[in-house]
């Protein structure tokens, strides 16, 4: 079999990343842009800076791979979707979903800067899955907390005058108790 | 506290998608407390109306004199849970006369509510603007819910009730349940 087709990305701060087509086009946005062609040269992320874009790739490589290995599991001839690693892995689909679930619950486990970096690139890159990862993460870490918890959770600033504090208090009174 | 340059900025569109993982209303009440800008994207308008709010659970009209409270379920409607009082039903919603006419409605379906022009509101009987649906008398079940709402040992201002849709609904108590 070919070696898989591989891509190069370019991250906001010039570094250069070369990945399966696979993995890379788990991003719908640079789906469209291999799709335009729009590949000579490297496909250049503005908005992704190198740490975080590394970070997304772990996160794709990883789960090209489960597909890729699910896929030659399930029917064997899926000769389109090809990863280095998927040699090894065709003895077991299902341990690859719990695998995957164990990779998916470790790969938030963030500092918040880091999430919210995540989130933001996976919004702008569309990778739908690592969207819902991250969205998930911040709810539950949202979840069961007061306002100040949650400021201090996420860093936020309390920008409500005291008047204001006070009236939204009051108004959601039933939700501090 | 947080400086202004630490605070994320997350597009309101991510927020959204974050809030919208917080089925319990006490979270999002919470969460809309902790800065002005999760306050504006979780009392817009447009928030409001993709929050389906939780079903708390179905009132069920039992024989001619009585109604029976069906928890959807245990997530479902926590703040309702907790204020309902243990032995069931306080007197006067169990003397709460099934209306006459020929074919009642089954269940009244009891909507976590999400609402108000600024902000949130606790969790109560959802709202309906017909003083009547389907023959029901709202008066007369919204005064026997308050009277449930307050015998939970809660002190709830009473004209936070409203009353839901009415809905025929005993394959949905099943369903739900």
């Amino acid at each position: 079999m070919a070696s898989p087709a591989m891509v190069t990305l370019i991250s906001s701060d010039d570094a250069r990343f070369e990945v399966t087509e696979a993995a890379a086009t788990m991003s719908q946005t640079i789906r469209h842009m291999i799709e335009d062609g729009c590949t000579d040269g490297g496909i250049p992320l503005p908005n992704v800076p190198a740490r975080t874009l590394a970070k997304v790739l772990e996160y794709c490589n990883k789960h090209a791979a489960a597909t890729a290995a699910e896929s030659s599991a399930a029917g064997g001839a899926a000769a389109g979707s090809d990863s280095g690693s998927s040699s090894s892995a065709d003895s077991a689909g299902k341990d690859d979903g719990v695998d995957l679930a164990s990779f998916d619950k470790a790969f938030v486990e963030v500092d918040t800067d880091t999430l919210y970096d995540l989130l933001l690139a996976a919004n702008y890159l569309d990778v739908k899955t690592l969207l819902d990862l991250c969205c998930q993460k911040v709810a539950d870490m949202i979840r069961g907390k007061t306002p100040e918890q949650i400021r201090q959770t996420f860093g936020i600033k309390n920008d409500f005058s005291p008047e204001e504090e006070e009236k939204i208090r009051k108004e959601n009174q039933w939700a501090f108790e | 506290m947080a400086t202004a340059e630490v605070q994320p900025v997350l597009p309101d569109e991510l927020l959204e998608d974050i809030f919208l993982r917080l089925d319990d209303a006490a979270d999002l009440a919470r969460a809309s407390a902790a800065c002005t800008s999760f306050r504006r994207v979780v009392s817009s308008r447009r928030f409001r109306s993709l929050h389906t709010p939780p079903v708390l659970g179905f009132l069920e009209f039992i024989g001619v004199a009585g109604l029976h409270f069906h928890h959807a379920g245990p997530r479902a409607g926590r703040g309702l849970q907790l204020l309902l009082p243990p032995q069931g039903p306080p007197q006067e919603l169990a003397r709460l006369r099934r209306p006459r006419w020929a074919r009642p409605p089954r269940a009244v379906d009891l909507r976590l509510g999400v609402r108000g022009p600024r902000g949130l509101r606790p969790p109560c009987i959802a709202e309906c603007r017909k003083h009547t649906v389907r023959g029901l008398n709202l008066k007369v079940l919204m005064r026997s819910l308050k009277l449930l709402w307050n015998s939970g040992g809660q002190h709830k201002p009473a004209q936070e009730f409203s009353i839901a849709e009415c809905i025929n609904a005993k394959q949905e108590i099943s369903d739900v349940s």
